[in-house]
């Protein structure tokens, strides 16, 4: 069995107490030198996006699915295209929390395409340049980085 | 935005509530109130889950009543029978002006940093984006889990099968928020951290002392709080499984009698094992090194760590039992076949894990913590459970990393900042339990407050 020891000046303890504050204290001074954030002020700073200091491009397609969400109604089937495979694939990923009330039929993933999926959807949300394709379908809304198309539209 | 945050927020707080009859536990009864509050904010973290697990299994949808209801009388009931056992007293907290304000101020800049990583995005997890986050908010407005989202075969890359405890206590921030506030929610998990550093503290006075308890807790916030930050953790599972293993192995370093209540670590290690697939890794790793750590016949300590990984079984158990409700696919899904290893890539595998130790703060606290273990090896025994899981740990990392075709070394690059950080605050706190000086007594153990007076 065993008695703890309580002590609160003078010997080791105190001394290990110290230690242990001039360790934290070292860890700290270098983990802000190593920090991500890029100025103190920033540290402040509303972000525009929960990706704006993390990855800009990701925050960016986060900004691109804000904008076009009112676009689909609830309940409507959407798919997301970018010219790039990546894009497409996290457009996808972040679209399944923003448009959680619509049906989400991506056209590839992980860089597959998968038509047999993405050509049922009634809207198209296109992020960048959208594909010679949908030149039939009607604009919904054109937002900075791309548009919202509808198929079918009556 | 900022109405939603703080509902949410003020939901995250609530758990403090939901799980509020755990502090009244003989065995929690003598910590200080901020170690109480946050004993129970794990229990209702758990205390959720297992209830919106069984809610989902029984069809029964998810409302902030009939949730919260059940398990504040669960927690009033508790609460009244085990006031009426004894519980040792609280000793007062004797710490010289230097060291607390030293360590004080040390805890509040490390948290502070963490938090506003978190809010400013710097330090956002994609994971919480791609899938924690859409878990919460589709379970939420599906007011249950979505069995026809964990069955999408377009849902693969959301690891349908991880276990639900994340998932659930983000939906019920947004039940109480009434949607999802993204910007806010990873700095939710700087209260994980937070939670965590009372009950550190309380659990090595014990041990240390005063003074050395403030400053190992000091270190321990500092460190986690830069490797919180440094590796993406806002938002996913991180925090609450550092929570959930850090305080379970710290009770389970600074027990005093062998007979003592283990309530609180079954309780912890049922977190732990709800919140991550390798949390339960940990659970299995602590009980092994608690078998190691007591001394006494081996059938009684075999007992007392086979209890330890019972219940959070019994957890998990719950979840696939709700798989195979729905006839989902049951259990987790492997990384290809057990012993299918490619050993040709460890030696890619080794200097990647390696390198990415460095929990953004060039290797300090693991230098730190090696340091101080060295000088202390003869009491390794001590530290048993803490580094049997810090070893252990890393050992399953690797396995797991040498089951990958391809080089694994993106794969370690993304991960490994993350999935080692309850193998750092293992390894400082293997370094605490050895630093200790114990005087050896034949008596049998006494309480806290008779060990002061």
């Amino acid at each position: 069995m065993s008695e703890p020891v309580r002590e609160t000046k003078g010997g080791g303890a105190a001394l290990r107490a110290w230690i242990w504050n001039l360790g934290a204290v070292a860890v700290l001074v270098a983990g802000l030198h190593c920090s991500r954030l890029p100025t103190l002020a920033s540290a402040f700073r509303v972000p525009a996006t929960p990706l704006d200091l993390t990855s800009g491009q990701a925050g960016r397609l986060w900004a691109f699915l804000m904008e076009a969400r009112d676009a689909v109604p609830r309940g409507a089937s959407y798919t997301v295209e970018a010219q790039d495979r990546d894009d497409e694939m996290t457009l996808y990923m972040l679209s399944l929390g923003i448009l959680f009330e619509q049906e989400a039929l991506p056209s590839s993933y992980f860089g597959v395409a998968t038509p047999d999926s993405g050509d049922r959807a009634r809207f198209v949300l296109v992020y960048g340049a959208a594909r010679p394709r949908l030149a039939q379908a009607r604009l919904v809304r054109a937002v900075g980085s791309g548009a919202i198309y509808e198929r079918w539209a009556a | 935005m900022i109405l939603s945050a703080a509902q949410f927020l003020l939901g995250q707080l609530s758990l403090v509530a939901l799980g509020a009859g755990a502090a009244f536990h003989p065995s929690v009864r003598s910590l200080g109130f901020a170690a109480r509050a946050a004993a129970a904010a794990g229990a209702g973290a758990v205390a959720l889950t297992l209830e919106a697990t069984l809610f989902s299994i029984a069809g029964i949808p998810w409302t902030i009543p009939g949730l919260a209801l059940p398990l504040l009388l669960l927690s009033i009931f508790c609460a009244s029978r085990w006031l009426r056992r004894p519980a040792p007293a609280r000793a007062p907290i004797r710490l010289s002006r230097g060291i607390a304000v030293g360590s004080a101020t040390v805890c509040a800049l490390s948290l502070s940093y963490l938090a506003l990583s978190f809010t400013s995005s710097s330090a956002t997890s994609v994971d919480f984006l791609f899938f924690w986050g859409v878990k919460a908010v589709r379970f939420a407005e599906v007011r249950g889990f979505d069995a026809g989202l964990l069955r999408n075969p377009f849902f693969i890359h959301a690891v349908p099968d991880y276990p639900p405890l994340v998932p659930v206590v983000e939906a019920w921030g947004c039940l109480a928020a009434g949607k999802m506030p993204w910007r806010a929610v990873p700095a939710a998990s700087a209260l994980w951290a937070a939670a965590a550093v009372p009950l550190l503290f309380e659990r090595f006075r014990r041990r240390l002392g005063d003074g050395a308890a403030a400053g190992l807790a000091a270190f321990w916030t500092a460190a986690l709080s830069v490797s919180l930050a440094h590796s993406y953790s806002g938002g996913n599972a991180e925090a609450p499984l550092l929570f959930f293993e850090s305080t379970g192995l710290a009770w389970l370093l600074t027990e005093e009698d062998p007979r003592e209540s283990r309530f609180f670590p079954s309780l912890v290690l049922c977190g732990a094992a709800l919140a991550k697939v390798e949390g339960f890794v940990a659970v299995v790793l602590l009980a092994a090194g608690s078998l190691l750590k007591e001394r006494g016949p081996l059938a009684v300590r075999a007992r007392r760590s086979l209890a330890l990984v019972a219940w959070p079984g019994v957890c998990v158990g719950l979840w696939f039992s709700y798989q195979a409700s729905r006839s989902l696919a049951v259990g987790y899904r492997p990384h290809g076949q057990l012993f299918g290893l490619f050993p040709q890539h460890l030696g890619r595998i080794l200097p990647a894990v390696l390198q990415n130790l460095n929990a953004g703060s060039l290797w300090l606290p693991w230098l730190f913590a090696i340091l101080w273990l060295a000088a202390r090896l003869p009491a390794w025994r001590d530290a048993a459970p803490a580094l049997v899981l810090s070893v252990g740990l890393l050992a399953f990392l690797v396995f797991d990393y040498m089951h990958d075709t391809g080089d694994p070394t993106e794969r370690i690059g993304w991960t490994a900042p993350r999935v080692t950080q309850p193998a750092l605050s293992a390894a400082v706190l293997a370094a605490a339990a050895t630093s200790s000086r114990r005087k050896r007594k034949v008596e049998p153990a006494v309480t806290a407050s008779k060990a002061v007076a």
